[in-house]
């Protein structure tokens, strides 16, 4: 037997201590530069900086997690290191680490939102109040842009699984009941005259002759995004001169790389050939440098594309679209003297789904046209959605635009009652919603109600009034309010002077009697006149 | 700031085991470490930490230094010391909306409830601060006159958040002085490495998927889910847990610290009480000598021993959190040691050893359901999915969903590693490999040809650690954030 020398166990002994202190040591050591032995994460954020010296308690208590993030972002060999995660999961087990990304089948990914593979299982849980909410939203758009002789029209583009569920795990489908888009569109069809255009068709009839769709980006493809504008364009005729939408032969296709969002997402660098566009004979648009290159007017309005052609008899357009727009922008700019795309879905510009009607208002365009994919529907509540809830998507004189043309539809029909009393009473008649119980009251008393005529559904009230200062009047009260149910107009601002406002109520009592509310100085505003309506749609 | 974030392992630890290196003063360099590790977690409760650590030093002259009368005394105040706080932190709300429930039910007004945040490891820290006082009382530990040494003692990093709990004798005699031998290093890394394992590799994989399986509703969980769901729960704790005791375990011995052992393959057990002696080693071992053993232990008549056992597994429920679901988990495990003393662990012995593991694994399984549910009502609802569900959903619910390879492989290296048989078969392996070669006088290539075997290993483990933990820090979105 020989023995062990004690240099080689002392050696021995180093070994792991060693690895260990050189495994933390490194990124310690390399603390701010992530990039070392890496590239760029394309993680698209700015990494956190490193936490100044605190100047007050609150600042002390805050160090702690400004100095973690600074760590995550910043440690040496940080982007090598998540590089080599992505490639020893993804390339070596096929799972993505990210939660964000679903890796489907032949190499294609897929954006894992929860809400749209619920949407996408038959999992999802559109009520019909969402539907309705998202009709109103549409159609009190279309009504005012209508009184404005503006068209309008909204254009779903699907998301990536539904065009390429065979390249979705075996197990996520297929649905067992209708998604979202096609419970909406089921319902626009039946019950608006908004213009809705579902995309889906003209993406399969496509996807026969093209791959429509990048396969590890969540967005559609030039191929993709051409069918999405021609499917679009030719519902228009009155703006889109059919015989100038271009097609393929217009166009020369040119082979191009473009940088993928989904390996990115987790952590690895992913390009993608694809097929680039040109117009045969040159593009006739052009694109206007619209901001000063820090993303303000972006940030403060949502317009992210301008472009224009030195030609007056050309329409203009307003879009409102979201990502899915960069590829379809450069073919529907073709139509237009001036085209303004603003994007304010991304929640990234925190303007929510709120509709541009101050930019609508100052472009004045022919036609507005809203282009989003089907993700913004379902059972949402982020504020990325269409009509997200608890947020006002549309501004008042908005809103009020459905309400007219309910009005106006209704007005010859039976049951509509003039008003033939108002008292004003400090004792209202049920209890207040946000409010103290003594704030004053107006009762409303309709005459015309014969018998039998008393309807417990809801009212279209329209009210004129003179007010000496800002005020809001209201009309539901109780959360059991059909109205408020129905996502109808129950509060409105009144402004100082004469006003003539719509508001739903949510029925008259068996003496034709209803009750609205001040909110504010009750004295400051005299009541003129009311007549209400009741209407299929309310 | 958990041992497995990127800003512990890359900027923490490497300061602090340099600053100790070179420091003459090792103490202060570990307690200052130890408190900005905890004022890192906790900013504000930093001072709830300091003012334990000064009330136990001062309880602790004070029970030193008087007559017998005064040091029961003193023990009494020093024990409403400690529980009180524990009591406030981190039971004062749950037991107000109990009382309010009932007063509730009574048709009586409720009682104004505080909410206070819950520092973290109190629980810890005020078991080990109480040990100190309680050994102090019974002469079991010498008291400390210095406060530096008595807050490193309950505020030191390694041990503060996830234990193990440490007897203020087990390691007075090391504060006081200690050397740390290239040995202590070596095997402190290999411990705090293989605890990171434990941890990132198999637990933290395993917890995504408990919780993506424990958010599903009611109505969509199918049994196998549900199954699924539970076992790798059963795994997540024990791998989480266990690697964070290996990890302070390794730690300590890095800085001249032994830490007593925590778990030992609890899993391997036959019966529930053989679970305990392997479970959280170092709780068990604190209810057993300062609450099972004060209360009479198994001295007393039968009734009076059962009763001993329920409120000791009452209170380890209430240990782990305040809701009537680890009350409903501890009392589950008191039913089952009573059940055991009253005869089944005499019929279990009778059976093959496959029926006890699997008497155990379903005891353990079916409560860990409550451990994990968010409240009484859910845990109820999941072990009806377990037992008599009958839903088999598709889609994003379906089990498929969350067999990736990754989570298959988590899964089968935490069956595989649950039970001792594995690493005791590499190291019988090893052994006679070693003793073969040293007989053969090949002993001074084998040595090296193991070390590097070794380093091979555990760069590896340690390389998919790291890139585990660096991922943790990629946010990617598919738009820019501004």
């Amino acid at each position: 037997m020989n023995t062990i020398p004690a240099r080689v166990i002392s050696v021995s002994r180093c070994v792991v201590p060693a690895l260990l202190l050189m495994c933390v040591a490194l990124p310690f050591l390399f603390m701010g530069r992530p990039d070392i032995f890496g590239a760029d994460s394309g993680e698209n954020r700015v990494p956190a900086p490193l936490p100044s010296i605190p100047q007050s308690l609150v600042d002390y208590l805050k160090i702690p997690k400004a100095f973690d993030s600074y760590v995550y972002d910043n440690f040496g060999m940080r982007n090598l290191l998540i590089e080599a995660n992505a490639r020893l999961k993804y390339g070596l087990l096929g799972v993505s680490f990210s939660r964000k990304v679903l890796v489907g089948r032949n190499g294609w990914l897929f954006h894992n939102n929860h809400r749209d593979m619920l949407d996408y299982s038959g999992l999802g849980d559109v009520s019909e109040q969402d539907l309705r909410r998202w009709r109103i939203v549409l159609e009190e758009r279309g009504d005012w842009l209508k009184l404005k002789h503006i068209v309008f029209g909204v254009a779903v583009a699907p998301t990536k699984q539904s065009i390429y569920a065979e390249f979705m795990p075996a197990h996520l489908g297929p649905r067992s009941k209708g998604s979202a888009l096609d419970r909406l569109s089921a319902h626009m069809a039946g019950k608006s005259d908004v213009v809705f255009l579902d995309l889906r068709s003209a993406l399969r009839a496509a996807k026969t002759n093209h791959q429509v769709y990048f396969k590890t980006d969540s967005h559609w493809n030039f191929h993709g995004a051409l069918a999405g504008y021609e499917h679009i364009a030719r519902a228009f005729p009155e703006i889109f001169d059919p015989q100038h939408i271009l097609d393929y032969p217009d166009l020369v296709a040119a082979q191009g790389s473009y940088r993928t969002n989904l390996p990115a997402m987790l952590g690895m660098k992913g390009t993608e050939k694809t097929t680039r566009f040109e117009r045969r004979d040159g593009w006739l648009a052009r694109s206007i440098k619209s901001d000063d290159g820090d993303g303000g007017l972006k940030r403060r309005t949502g317009i992210t594309r301008i472009s224009e052609i030195d030609d007056p008899s050309l329409k203009r357009g307003l879009f409102i679209v979201d990502s899915f727009y960069g590829w379809n922008s450069q073919f529907f700019a073709e139509h237009f003297q001036r085209l303004v795309a603003v994007n304010r879905f991304n929640y990234g510009w925190k303007l929510k789904d709120a509709f541009p009607a101050e930019i609508i208002a100052a472009e004045k365009p022919d036609i507005v046209l809203m282009q989003f994919v089907e993700g913004h529907l379902g059972n949402c509540s982020k504020p990325e959605c269409l009509a997200s809830p608890g947020i006002e998507s549309n501004p008042p004189e908005v809103r009020q635009a459905r309400l007219q043309r309910l009005f106006a539809e209704s007005r010859q029909a039976p049951g509509h009652l003039q008003v033939v009393e108002v008292v004003r009473t400090r004792e209202p008649m049920a209890r207040v919603r946000g409010g103290p119980a003594t704030e004053p009251a107006w009762r409303v008393v309709f005459a015309g109600m014969a018998a039998g005529q008393h309807r417990s559904g809801p009212y279209l009230l329209r009210i004129r009034v003179e007010a000496d200062e800002e005020l809001l009047i209201r009309s539901a009260f109780s959360r059991k309010s059909a109205c408020l149910d129905r996502q109808e107009v129950t509060d409105i601002q009144v402004h100082a002077g004469i006003s003539e406002l719509l508001l739903c109520a949510d029925g008259l009592d068996h003496n034709g009697k209803t009750e609205l509310r001040v909110i504010g100085n009750a004295g400051a505003v005299r009541f003129l006149a009311a007549e209400a309506v009741a209407h299929p749609d309310l | 700031m958990v041992f497995s974030s990127p800003t512990f392992l890359f900027f923490f630890l490497p300061l602090a085991l340099i600053l100790y290196v070179i420091s003459p003063w090792k103490n202060m360099v570990l307690l200052a470490a130890s408190l900005m590790f905890y004022a890192w977690g906790e900013p504000v409760y930093i001072i709830l930490m300091l003012t334990v650590i000064t009330g136990n030093y001062l309880l602790g002259l004070a029970l030193h230094g008087s007559d017998p009368a005064r040091r029961r005394r003193w023990l009494v105040v020093a024990v409403a010391f400690n529980l009180g706080v524990l009591f406030y932190f981190k039971y004062i709300e749950f037991f107000l909306d109990s009382i309010n429930a009932v007063l509730g039910w009574a048709g009586l007004g409720a009682l104004p409830v505080p909410t206070p945040q819950l520092p973290l490891g109190i629980s810890f820290f005020i078991f080990q601060s109480m040990t100190y006082v309680v050994d102090v009382y019974r002469g079991h530990a010498r008291v400390e006159r210095s406060l530096t040494n008595l807050a490193l003692y309950i505020s030191m990093f390694p041990q503060l958040v996830a234990g193990p709990i440490v007897r203020f004798r087990e390691i007075a005699q090391r504060i006081h002085e200690r050397s740390v031998s290239l040995r202590d290093v070596s095997v402190g890394s290999e411990r705090f490495v293989i605890g990171l394992a434990k941890k990132v590799l198999i637990a933290d994989p395993l917890a995504n998927t408990v919780d993506a399986i424990f958010r599903i509703p009611g109505a969509e969980l199918s049994p196998a889910t549900a199954w699924f769901g539970a076992v790798c729960f059963g795994l997540q704790i024990y791998y989480d847990f266990s690697g964070y005791s290996d990890m302070g375990i390794g730690l300590g011995r890095m800085f001249g610290f032994r830490f007593p052992e925590n778990f030992k393959h609890p899993y391997e057990s036959t019966t529930l009480r053989e679970f305990w002696r392997r479970w959280h080693m170092t709780l068990s071992r604190w209810f057993r000598d300062y609450l099972y053993i004060p209360l009479g232990g198994n001295k007393g008549t039968p009734g009076r021993t059962y009763l001993n056992l329920t409120i000791v597994f009452l209170l380890t429920g209430l240990w782990h959190g305040a809701s009537w679901n680890f009350i409903v988990w501890g009392l589950l495990h008191g039913m089952f040691m009573m059940f055991e003393r009253l005869g089944l662990e005499t019929a279990l012995r009778r059976t093959h050893v496959i029926v006890q593991h699997l008497y155990l694994l379903l005891v353990v399984q079916i409560s860990w359901v409550f451990f994990r549910a968010q409240d009484l009502g859910h845990g109820i609802t999941y072990l009806r999915a377990m037992f008599a569900g009958t839903v088999s959903p598709a889609g994003i619910y379906a089990l498929d969903n969350y067999l990736t390879n990754y989570v298959l492989l988590a899964f089968a290296a935490g069956l595989l590693f649950s039970s001792g048989w594995a690493p005791r078969y590499c190291a019988r392996r090893v052994f006679f490999s070693c003793r073969a070669s040293q007989r053969a006088g090949r002993a001074a290539v084998m040595v090296p040809a193991l070390a590097a075997f070794k380093a091979i290993l555990f760069f590896s483990v340690l390389f998919l650690c790291l890139v585990n933990v660096s991922a943790e820090s990629h946010k990617a979105f598919i738009y820019f954030r501004f």
